[in-house]
């Protein structure tokens, strides 16, 4: 009986907002710089992550108008020249976002880093390529969103 | 009254499982138990403003399964310097750090109309919750060494197959599947350290292993371990350096302290950094510990520990046990290891039985070839200076920060960078104390109600004891619907500045602890001291009327 009591008493929970976002939208940004001001063409940091592996570059996405991704969602990001259209990199995979209730990402749904890969790069061959990168995330329902960005790769 | 529940988390009451392929990965056809994967990170920055320093990796390595199945092999950014640690290192700073859960109990025996009274150590101002705001196929070896009981190589590939092949033709116990996940370290040219146990070594021999190299930032390559990891693998990360050191890639998540079991003595401690990580998305961490690393002073290495001439000047391997035993030096498996093959304990006598009374099963007469000078020399080099290059480190680091989180083969899609930031307050206590207030009660005994006060402001209503036992419910259970969710604060840190709080619950925490159980009818239960005050008043009543009759 208690717990029907306590169930009682419970408050209302308030809907996360970020299932209230109507429109579906994705924004996408170099780590560390905000949402809104990266400029296409600007430099997009590259670099060898500090324990090894393929030249990455971190970003940062926040969506909105998706629903449950803070139970699973799938992100599939790539890169390809904008000159020659050679595929520089890819990466795919899953994780979950949090719906941020709090100052300037509130009702979006926001994440760690995401890192593309530049598999199969050399650091040097990469500097000064305009890179266009192309980042999706789709919801459990598979329902997506997808945003790109395009910048000139720059050694960290 | 006071009463002290004293709880360590659940970090070192582990039992001493092995866990293994710490960014690394093993032969997953033989599953690996890992209990925690521990890494110590020192940063000694060039001081030149490069962001460039000297890295110091020290990776605990436990291991179950057969000795030839044991594999080994992390990515590193430059060819590095090997050498083998001390467990010691990692048990002391694990217990020098560790979060612990305090509930202490107080008992308010006078009770007025006005409500009731308040500790002097009370954690809130006001009643109510205030918030508070060499070339070969492909193959280069580098180097080829033996440290301590591994045989290592540190090597290069251009073909991440041939890498694999190659590793496995060694002798190097790892499975087929890591070939993907290989391959874009391949790709960049990076360097491989593979160590597998010596002809001579077995798995008790294993020992911590360090490596030394230049590089910028603190990484654990997790994306290998995914290979062949448990569920939720706990990560315990301790970074050494100029100041606090954060996630910078990961999120970074403060807990919610009504999701400790604070009546259960905090052992839930580690399952609510786990459910506070995954509702950041899996990948976060949470900070046990920040702040001076000259608590650590001292604690692996000091002179005084020992003497080692006397030692050398033994002649009784007994003496020389004891002079060890009753010494400073922490206790560590490599110390076990080394004691027991210099004088080994007759068969059927455990170690731990034997070193803890060598005469009780032996006679000194027994070890005729014991010599104090070589065993000094062997206990120097296999425990001593391990214990002093370590305390070095130490003593070299101004701060140090202990990092906890758990992590799923699926989230592990990333590897964790660790950045200094000396913007952010510098200090997080890994002590915890929360005050269980028992409102009223000479009469009342379990009967009474009580309050949970937590460290944060949060005041929470709990029945009595008397109550719960009824209902057959713990406080935890009671709590259920404040425990969530676990991480109060979800946040994205950086090098620089405060960082960005995606995710804050304080306020409605705050609130949902207000409305707990008010006006829920909770407490069905009359307190006694409804009771007995009628009946007091009765009494009373009765006496003046006999004493005016």
């Amino acid at each position: 009986m208690w717990w029907a009591l306590a169930l009682a008493c419970a408050p209302d929970p308030e809907p996360p907002p970020c299932e209230d976002l109507a429109a579906p939208e994705l924004q996408l940004t170099p780590a560390g710089v905000e949402f809104g001001a990266f400029v296409d063409g600007g430099p997009l940091l590259y670099g060898t992550p500090p324990q090894g592996g393929a030249p990455y570059s971190p970003f940062n996405a926040r969506a909105a108008g998706l629903v449950d991704l803070d139970e699973g969602a799938h992100v599939e990001m790539w890169a390809v020249d904008a000159q020659d259209g050679a595929e520089l990199g890819s990466a795919g995979y899953d994780l979950r976002f949090v719906c941020a209730n709090v100052g300037e990402a509130a009702g979006w749904w926001v994440g760690s880093e995401l890192h593309l890969r530049f598999d199969g790069w050399e650091l040097d061959e990469l500097e000064g390529r305009v890179a266009e990168v192309v980042v999706e995330v789709a919801d459990p329902g598979g329902a997506t969103v997808s945003a790109r960005l395009s910048g000139l790769l720059t050694p960290m | 009254m006071y009463r002290l529940v004293l709880a360590a988390s659940a970090l070192v009451l582990l039992p001493a499982r092995a866990w293994a392929c710490g960014g690394m990965f093993c032969d997953n056809v033989n599953p690996v138990d890992q209990a925690a994967e521990r890494i110590v990170f020192g940063f000694e920055p060039d001081g030149d403003g490069s962001g460039m320093g000297t890295i110091t990796t020290e990776v605990q390595i436990a291991f179950t399964g057969e000795s030839d199945n044991f594999a080994w092999v992390v990515p590193v950014s430059s060819v590095p310097e090997l050498f083998t640690s001390n467990d010691a290192l990692f048990t002391v700073l694990a217990n020098a750090t560790l979060p612990i859960h305090t509930l202490v109990f107080e008992e308010f025996r006078t009770c007025d109309a006005g409500g009731y009274g308040r500790p002097a150590n009370a954690m809130s101002d006001s009643a109510g919750s205030v918030y508070d705001g060499s070339t070969s196929g492909g193959v280069s070896v580098l180097a080829s060494q033996t440290v301590g009981p591994y045989d290592t190589v540190i090597l290069q590939a251009n073909d991440s197959s041939v890498l694999v092949e190659w590793l496995q033709t060694e002798g190097y116990g790892i499975p087929d599947n890591i070939e993907p996940a290989v391959r874009p370290y391949v790709a960049a040219e990076q360097y491989f350290v593979a160590l597998k146990l010596s002809s001579s070594a077995d798995t008790g021999d294993l020992a911590p292993l360090g490596m030394r190299y230049r590089g910028t930032t603190a990484s654990i390559p997790i994306q290998l371990t995914a290979v062949a990891t448990i569920p939720d693998l706990p990560l315990e990360v301790f970074v050494l350096g100029p100041s606090r050191a954060v996630p910078d890639n990961y999120l970074h998540v403060r807990l919610n302290d009504a999701s400790i079991d604070w009546y259960g003595g905090g052992l839930n401690y580690r399952d609510v950094v786990r459910l506070a990580a995954d509702e950041a998305g899996g990948q976060a961490f949470a900070t046990d510990y920040s702040g001076p690393a000259s608590i650590m002073d001292g604690r692996l290495w000091s002179v005084g520990m020992i003497d080692l001439g006397d030692l050398r000047g033994l002649e009784s391997p007994f003496d020389w046990i004891q002079t060890i035993n009753f010494s400073g030096l922490p206790a560590s498996s490599q110390l076990v290891s080394l004691i027991v093959s210099l004088v080994p304990p007759p068969a059927g006598v455990s170690d731990s039985d034997f070193l803890s009374c060598p005469e009780c099963y032996a006679s000194a007469s027994d070890y005729p070839d014991f010599d104090a000078e070589v065993a000094t020399d062997a206990l120097e080099a296999a425990v001593i200076d391990p214990l002093r290059d370590a305390q070095e480190m130490l003593d070299g680091s101004v701060h140090l920060t202990r990092l906890f989180t758990t992590m799923d083969a699926e989230e592990m899609t990333a590897d964790p960078l660790f950045v200094f930031n000396e913007d952010l307050d510098q200090d997080v206590n890994p002590q915890h104390i929360a005050i269980n207030e028992v409102h009223c009660g000479v009469f009342e005994g379990d009967h009474a109600e009580r309050v949970l006060a937590l460290e944060d402001g949060r005041r929470i209503s709990l029945p009595s004891e008397a109550w719960l036992e009824e209902k057959e419910l713990t406080e935890f259970e009671y709590m259920e619907e404040l425990r969530t969710p676990a991480a109060l604060v979800i946040e994205d840190l950086g090098a620089e500045g405060e960082g960005e709080i995606l995710f804050d619950y304080r306020e409605q925490a705050f609130a949902d602890a207000k409305a707990f159980g008010a006006g829920c009818g909770c407490s069905t239960t009359p307190r006694l001291s409804q009771v007995a005050a009628p009946a007091i008043l009765l009494l009373a009543g009765l006496a003046i009327r006999r004493r005016r009759v």
